[in-house]
């Protein structure tokens, strides 16, 4: 059996890292492609791009840099190419379920409550709108956001105090 | 602290239980909490993980796979020796054909070894492939054959096929004329009438027309051969004609009679030669003009 020396870093031109890549980054990187152009098409041409991209510059890019790197490709890409359009999320509820929760008028309302938000997430802009749903959905903590969008943790403080001042504007009078 | 930061701190799971229910007090921020937990429950529509990897791997082959470019050039070089090999298999297949120009004599060997000398202006067919099979080739002007012993080998003319066994000898066949002289061994002829046997020493003549002449031969190889035309009691105008196979010449003869008998031979080196062992037997005298142009005349 081999002895592998953990300080090597892997080498992303080898396949069997570059798949690990693929596996630990492809879902989160196709979230983020999602949150910035709303289309699963697209999305799913930006990640390849990215992919094949990463690839080709295999013995550039080292091992810690793959992430970002991914990110800020598909960034990129997407503001040269990908024209905008409607994020469209699954809403599921997060209440407990609780007997007396399940009534159909509350379920109704759960439902129109999941229109509302997602008519509100679209109203931000393409940059709180990521941020803050890498957040929420993904749930990465704010300095994970802040490397792969390449900015500050403070941008991401302030693009994420933006959206919610935001939503919670839009969303008043829904009382929920 | 302010609200702002410890409101991020909650998003980052990094408050306690206390804080936050702090937090929750001011209503202005429990609304916003209110929202960030509905937003938790959202999902994105799922990432078709295989296909988009499917696609990476498809567009990444190129550079990926570089083993492929080798494999590549050597298909070509295959293709090209396919083609090279079918075209050689397809050219086995054709007929060969061997052409003497005037005064240009040549040898052939077939493929079971049976010889063939070419006489000038003549020309052979006979197929590599089926040699094996049939041994049958196709002749217009004259060649001498030294036949392997073997299956029947049969010469094909205009006038009629000669078939041996294994021998040697010569076949003319030109224009109206067919003669065949057996050196050796037997040869048959199948003429349009009848089929005639030829024994080591036998010829025959043949013109279009009229009767078969048995003749008989004392060589033991045709005269051309040794480079030298001979003839007995032939009508000049096959002397002639002869003459013309060994040199590029064209001949006019404009008061002279046809069908005067000539006996003798002459040689394919030299045509002054030839010319006067043709007219000085005949009482005819000729003079070579340019571009190879011959007149002959009656000797005064």
């Amino acid at each position: 059996m081999a002895i592998k020396n953990s300080q090597d870093e892997p080498n992303v031109c080898e396949e069997r890292t570059y798949n690990a890549l693929y596996s630990a980054h492809g879902q989160a990187l196709w979230n983020f492609a999602y949150y910035k152009c709303g289309n699963a098409d697209d999305a799913s041409d930006l990640v390849q791009e990215a992919f094949v991209k990463l690839w080709n510059n295999c013995s550039k890019v080292s091992f810690a840099k793959a992430r970002s790197f991914l990110y800020t490709v598909t960034n990129n890409s997407f503001l040269n190419a990908v024209a905008h359009q409607k994020v469209v999320l699954n809403y599921r509820s997060m209440q407990s379920s609780g007997v007396d929760k399940q009534s159909p008028e509350f379920l109704l309302e759960e439902k129109e409550y999941g229109k509302k938000l997602n008519a509100a997430l679209n109203t931000l802009t393409e940059a709180q709108r990521t941020a803050f749903l890498m957040n929420r959905i993904d749930g990465k903590k704010y300095k994970q956001i802040a490397e792969e969008l390449d900015i500050s943790v403070k941008a991401v403080e302030k693009r994420i105090s933006q959206a919610l001042v935001s939503l919670k504007k839009n969303l008043d009078g829904f009382n929920k | 602290m302010n609200k702002q930061e410890l409101l991020h701190k909650w998003m980052n799971d990094e408050l306690t239980g206390a804080e936050e229910s702090a937090l929750r007090e001011d209503p202005e921020m429990r609304a916003m909490m209110e929202i960030a937990v509905q937003t938790r429950g959202m999902e994105a529509p799922e990432f078709p993980k295989d296909a988009v990897w499917k696609n990476i791997q498809q567009l990444n082959k190129p550079t990926k796979v570089r083993t492929l470019q080798p494999l590549k050039f050597i298909v070509r070089i295959a293709a090209v020796f396919a083609i090279v090999a079918f075209s050689y298999v397809f050219w086995q297949g054709l007929d060969t054909d061997v052409n003497t120009a005037i005064a240009e004599k040549t040898e052939i060997i077939l493929p079971d070894q049976s010889e063939v000398a070419l006489n000038a202006n003549s020309f052979l067919t006979y197929n590599q492939q089926d040699w094996k099979d049939a041994r049958t080739l196709r002749l217009d002007g004259e060649a001498y054959f030294k036949v392997a012993k073997g299956s029947a080998f049969v010469v094909e003319t205009d006038l009629g096929d000669v078939t041996v066994l294994g021998t040697q000898f010569n076949v003319f066949a030109r224009e109206n004329l067919l003669k065949v002289s057996c050196f050796e061994g037997v040869v048959s002829v199948s003429l349009d009438q009848e089929v005639i046997t030829l024994r080591a020493g036998d010829a025959l003549e043949l013109e279009t027309g009229k009767t078969v002449k048995n003749l008989t031969t004392s060589l033991s190889a045709p005269r051309w051969l040794q480079d030298e035309s001979s003839f007995n009691n032939a009508p000049l105008t096959q002397v002639l004609n002869e003459l013309e196979h060994y040199y590029n010449i064209q001949l006019e003869v404009s008061d002279i009679d046809l069908e005067k008998r000539f006996t003798g031979s002459f040689t394919h080196q030299d045509l002054d030669i030839a010319l006067q062992s043709i007219c000085n037997p005949l009482q005819m005298t000729y003079s070579v003009l340019d571009k190879n142009k011959v007149v002959l005349n009656e000797a005064e």
